[in-house]
């Protein structure tokens, strides 16, 4: 893998941002990680509105399901909703045993889903997956 | 994990990604892509000429495949194709009255039984 995938990480926990970086670190991708932190700035960041104006798109957007303001599954909504981002690939991550939960992210259009703790060599598969395909 | 498996079968699945997928050198992934309801009609005509029997079925049995595409598969060399079309309760009638005159005597019982299933659910 010779090109450097962009990867936006939406996730609250400090503690589970750590564990996705360490899990981007272990799948051996060439990623250049960018983090944000709720849901709204999600949907700034990859709508390129303030303060992301001049950032990559990204290649791929791991999403988590509980966050303040905007959750998952509204963040995943407005994505779905838009033309320009109807076909970039989201993965949920989630600690969520509700059934339900995965159920309506997959109604609403995510790629997959991955359990946290994001394990490594799984992460790693996935990333090599979505970028021969999508890219 | 097979991600390539899980994206051919998944309705969130962009038609391009799909496309891709359909070129893919593994029989089952393309399998997977021709069991997929959102598969796009001109995928599914490709995927009708696969070499694999086992996605060729796939592709007859999908309820998104070209009606064009079902004619032709339902006079497939392979035996075990129409076999696969004889089970489906979503087969045209005729499709599966033409099955039931079938050379293959396993074809056409499989078809008459899914037409009598069929008769008996439309009756009540």
């Amino acid at each position: 893998m010779n090109r450097i995938i962009e990867i936006l990480l939406v996730e609250d926990s400090p503690a589970d941002v750590k564990i996705a970086e360490e899990a981007i670190i272990d799948a051996g991708v060439n990623a250049n990680l960018h983090v944000v932190n709720d849901g709204e700035a999600a949907v700034r960041y990859l709508c390129r509105q303030e303060p992301y104006k001049d950032v990559t798109a990204p290649d791929i957007v791991l999403l988590d399901l509980n966050m303040p303001r905007m959750n998952g599954h509204e963040v995943l909504e407005e994505i779905r909703n838009q033309k320009n981002l109807r076909e970039i690939p989201i993965v949920l991550l989630t600690a969520s045993e509700r059934c339900d939960d995965v159920e309506t992210a997959h109604r609403l259009g995510i790629n997959y889903y991955l359990r946290k703790p994001v394990e490594g060599r799984c992460l790693g598969e996935l990333i090599t997956a979505v970028q021969d395909l999508w890219h | 994990m097979d991600f390539y498996y899980i994206f051919a079968g998944s309705p969130n699945t962009p038609h391009r990604v799909l496309t891709r997928l359909a070129l893919s050198g593994k029989g089952r992934v393309r399998g997977r892509i021709a069991e997929n309801s959102i598969t796009p009609a001109e995928i599914l005509q490709v995927l009708a000429g696969d070499e694999q029997w086992e996605v060729r079925a796939s592709v007859a049995c999908n309820p998104a495949a070209p009606r064009e595409v079902v004619e032709i598969l339902s006079k497939d060399e392979n035996a075990d194709v129409r076999y696969s079309m004889a089970e489906c309760d979503h087969m045209p009638f005729h499709v599966l009255d033409r099955l039931a005159q079938d050379e293959n005597p396993y074809v056409a019982e499989r078809a008459k039984c899914t037409l009598d299933q069929l008769l008996v659910t439309r009756a009540v």
